[in-house]
């Protein structure tokens, strides 16, 4: 099972090291790959083992943020000076002495990657065989690369920009394969937010009305950009960009001067033979453009399974008190989530009750103070907002702020849970308002 | 010092300047965003608070003024290499060769035109050119640049806004001028689909209006309704308050449905008003009815509603809107920025309006034959359809310099 789970990413891997085998045929860079690979690996499971919790992933994520925001830098210099840096074939000109600090690098990154994959849910490292066999999994690319790498054509062999978009997409496409190192759905959220912060500020400071004297159809297209498509196709836009970039860099390069040649055949040979291998270099671009599209794939259909029971519907007494039984059909302290569901009137309320590790029984929304209320799922002792994909741990809820859901007050009553009904669909009205005005609705 | 000065200039004029910038402010923006819901709010409150970022942000538009006359030079220069005027062509256009000295222009000019060029030969030059030149768009588009991002420094150092409550019946704030009438109308416009007029009438005579959009501008400030509302003339008698209440009252209650309350001073009473929904805008019609419920303490003492003009009763209490005003809650918005801005987005809409058909169907293409004392420098510029005239350019260069047998190449390259 472990080894289906990190079947994608070490066939990404093995992609990524054929692509620097190609750059840099020799053992030194392949090798500098494979090490890097393993002691990613084992430092990645050292801070699972020393700190614990959530920062190990989160320092990988920020660093998977940090490479991303430098292809982007990279990008855009290449695109703004007309695809010049692309312009030498192959990466192995300038840039030659850095590849094997590059496949180091890369390598450590995709190693520490790869065994977040395999870190369970509840905390806690790795053991050091999966660990070991890991690394040497890591290892068996690199070794196959150094022959397999010679077999790609030449004129394959990617340029600097290029091969950084295509090392930079594995990376991502690897990350965004462990819900925890998810970098697109942040970016979703954080397009949705930018978005909807600039349309605001844009209507205060060029002082423009509020909805109210907007004509219907016309707010209806500008009520469009609060919605999360916006942030979905926004941050799908971001995704794709640097390696757009990069393509549109490689698809710009200038011909070069041939109008000294006085031979109109030998012009003719010398630009076609340039627009061929132009259009050569677009290979590791598009490379790129598809591992980014698998990444956000995955990262909007996470393989991971959660549980996810279907809400109960309860009543309320006719005090408006909901009491539900500790000992029901379904025992409520089994740490597991439990769903329910409360109508009253024409509104509904979906909230859940889950045992704490620490031993407290609480109830919150189904829902969260931020996103949309899309609900939550759990896996050991986490639980995960579908929305943004935050992974919440089981001891921070019941706790209010961030993407939280939103503690319900409860008491017990005898053997049983109460909650009150109408505290209860209040605070869902008002969650649920909150965030479908930011995300869907006005201003 | 001398080699100083030429540095800054080249720093001012390089084309990195503006995008660093830029990026330098998306990785603020980043960070900012780790911490805070409202990132950018967050960004301009602390670029407005720093002068070093507001003087960063500065550097932004001179380097687009200092490139915008340098494009602007280059491009009248250009014009008069073409004009036949100017002495050195070299480096204006994006392909240059010097022929030997003994190359001759012959009827090549006949040749040009029959392709479509408009041509000018002088006894040093042979000009060719045809379409429309890009640079208008590029100017305006430059000109927008510079005037969003002068208008966005400016607006986050000098704006000042305060909140007032515009009241018919009573002076505009900040003035003795009266506000005469507030009005609501459907009218049915490009985006907008009411108007509001506000009409006020100046201390020394006439009539003024202040509108929707655009805003009109009041000694400085520009007059930016945010919401509307009524302050209702409010009569509130209880057994327990002797004195009772009386006065205007300012509710934010539109659209209905809105709360608003009001706290009766020197007792525990409290009451929240709404307006009633209608089938047309109470606000429109003028016909509203208020809902209400009295609160004394946490305890709901009286319900219900009565339009203005008439009272509700019960449980000894009493409640009375004889009168009511309309009133417009309003910003009043000093910021030199908002003209700026603007204008950036007239000229960024004229720029595409400009480059869109030229350079589809008239892109400029231009070749220069100019004699200079090293020879004749052969010159290729194009801004569309760059292949084609890449092609004629140098077939009119094999024709000015034939191949002969066993040579290679002719003319050297230049600039490139």
């Amino acid at each position: 099972m472990t080894a289906l789970k990190l079947l994608p990413l070490l066939s990404c891997w093995g992609f990524m090291v054929l692509a620097l085998a190609r750059a840099c045929p020799g053992k030194r860079t392949l090798a500098a790959a494979a090490v890097g690979f393993g002691a990613g690996a084992a430092a990645e499971n050292l801070l699972l083992a020393t700190m614990g919790g959530e920062t190990p992933f989160r320092l990988l994520r920020g660093i998977c943020g940090v490479v991303f925001l430098l292809l982007w830098a990279l990008a855009l210099r290449v695109a703004y000076r007309g695809g010049a840096a692309t312009a030498s074939r192959g990466a192995a000109g300038r840039w030659a002495p850095l590849l094997p600090a590059v496949a180091a690098c890369t390598g450590t990154l995709a190693g520490g990657i790869a065994l977040c994959r395999m870190a369970p849910l509840d905390g806690g490292a790795v053991g050091f065989l999966p660990c070991i066999a890991l690394a040497m999994a890591g290892a068996l690319p690199a070794a196959a690369g150094s022959s397999l790498g010679g077999r790609v054509p030449e004129r394959l062999t990617p340029g600097a920009a290029p091969l950084a978009a295509l090392l930079v997409s594995g990376i991502l496409f690897m990350a965004c394969s462990v819900p925890r190192l998810d970098l697109f759905s942040p970016l979703s959220m954080e397009v949705m937010k930018f978005v909807h912060d600039f349309v605001h500020q844009f209507f205060e400071s060029m002082l423009i009305p509020d909805h109210p004297f907007f004509r219907s159809d016309v707010w209806g297209y500008i009520g469009f950009l609060f919605s999360d498509r916006v942030g979905f196709w926004g941050g799908l836009a971001i995704w794709y960009a640097p390696a757009l970039l990069v393509a549109l860099a490689v698809r710009l390069q200038r011909l070069p001067s041939v109008a000294h040649i006085r031979q109109g055949a030998e012009r003719r040979k010398l630009l076609a033979g340039f627009i061929r291998n132009r259009r050569l270099q677009l290979a590791a671009p598009l490379a790129a453009l598809v591992l980014l599209s698998a990444a956000a794939y995955r990262s909007r259909f996470p393989s991971v399974e959660y549980w996810d029971p279907k809400p109960i519907a309860v009543t309320a007494t006719a005090s408006g008190e909901i009491l539900i039984p500790k000992q029901g059909e379904t025992p409520l302290e089994d740490g597991k989530l439990h769903k329910y569901v409360y109508r009253q009137g024409g509104r509904e309320a979906r909230f859940f009750l889950v045992l704490t590790p620490s031993g407290r029984l609480t109830a919150s929304l189904d829902a969260c103070a931020i996103c949309k209320p899309d609900g939550y799922g759990q896996s050991g002792k986490m639980v995960l907002c579908y929305y943004c994909k935050t992974l919440i741990p089981l001891d921070t809820v019941g706790k209010p702020g961030g993407c939280n859901p939103v503690p319900v007050r409860s008491s017990t009553k005898g053997d049983a849970v109460s909650i009150d009904g109408t505290e209860l669909l209040n605070k869902w009205g008002n969650t649920v308002q909150e965030t479908s005005r930011v995300k869907e609705g006005g201003r | 010092m001398k080699r100083l000065w030429p540095a800054i200039g080249n720093a001012a004029l390089s084309r990195a300047v503006t995008p660093c910038l830029l990026g330098g402010f998306l990785l603020l923006y980043v960070g900012i965003a780790f911490g805070s819901d409202e990132p950018l709010a967050a960004l301009m409150a602390v670029i407005r608070s720093s002068f070093l970022l507001l003087a960063l942000l500065a550097l932004i538009p001179a380097n687009l003024a200092a490139r915008l006359f340098r494009e602007a030079a280059l491009f009248l220069k250009r014009r008069r290499a073409l004009a036949g005027k100017g002495d050195d062509a070299a480096g204006l256009f994006d392909d240059e060769l010097l022929l030997p000295e003994h190359t001759g222009f012959g009827d090549h000019a006949g040749r040009l035109e029959a392709l479509g060029y408009a041509t000018r030969g002088t006894e040093r030059s042979l000009a060719a050119w045809r379409g429309a030149s890009l640079f208008p768009a590029r100017f305006l588009l430059l000109l927008g640049a510079l005037s969003l991002f002068g208008g966005i420094p400016l607006s986050l150092a000098t704006r000042v806004s305060h909140r007032e409550a515009v009241l018919e019946g009573e002076p505009l704030p900040g003035s003795r001028d009266l506000v005469r009438r507030i009005a609501l109308k459907e009218e049915r416009g490009l985006l907008l689909a009411r108007s509001l007029d506000i009409e006020v009438a100046p201390e020394q005579g006439g009539s003024r209006h202040y509108g929707l959009y655009p805003p009109a501008r009041q000694r400085g400030f520009y007059l930016y309704p945010r919401h509307l509302g009524v302050a209702p003339l409010v009569k509130f008698t209880a057994a327990d308050l002797p004195g009772g209440f009386e006065g205007y009252v300012i509710l934010s209650i539109y659209p209905p449905g809105k709360e608003d309350s009001l706290r009766i001073p020197g007792s525990p009473y409290r009451v929240l008003f709404q307006m009633a929904p209608d089938a047309a805008d109470p606000y429109l019609t003028g016909r509203i009815t208020l809902q209400f419920r009295l609160l004394k303490g946490d305890e709901q003492v009286l319900t219900g509603s009565a339009p203005i003009g008439g009272e509700a009763a019960g449980g000894g209490y009493r409640l009375a809107f004889p009168d009511s005003r309309r009133l417009v809650v309003t910003d009043f918005v000093r910021d030199p920025g908002v003209p700026l801005i603007w204008s950036a987005g007239v000229c960024f809409a004229l720029a595409l309006l400009c480059w869109l058909p030229v350079r589809l169907w008239f892109p400029r293409q231009e070749m220069l034959f100019l004699k200079t004392p090293g020879g004749v420098l052969a010159c290729s510029r194009a801004e569309g359809g760059r292949r084609g005239h890449a092609g004629r350019f140098h077939e009119l260069l094999d024709l000015m310099q034939p191949y002969r047998g066993g040579e290679g190449a002719a003319g050297r390259v230049r600039g490139l």
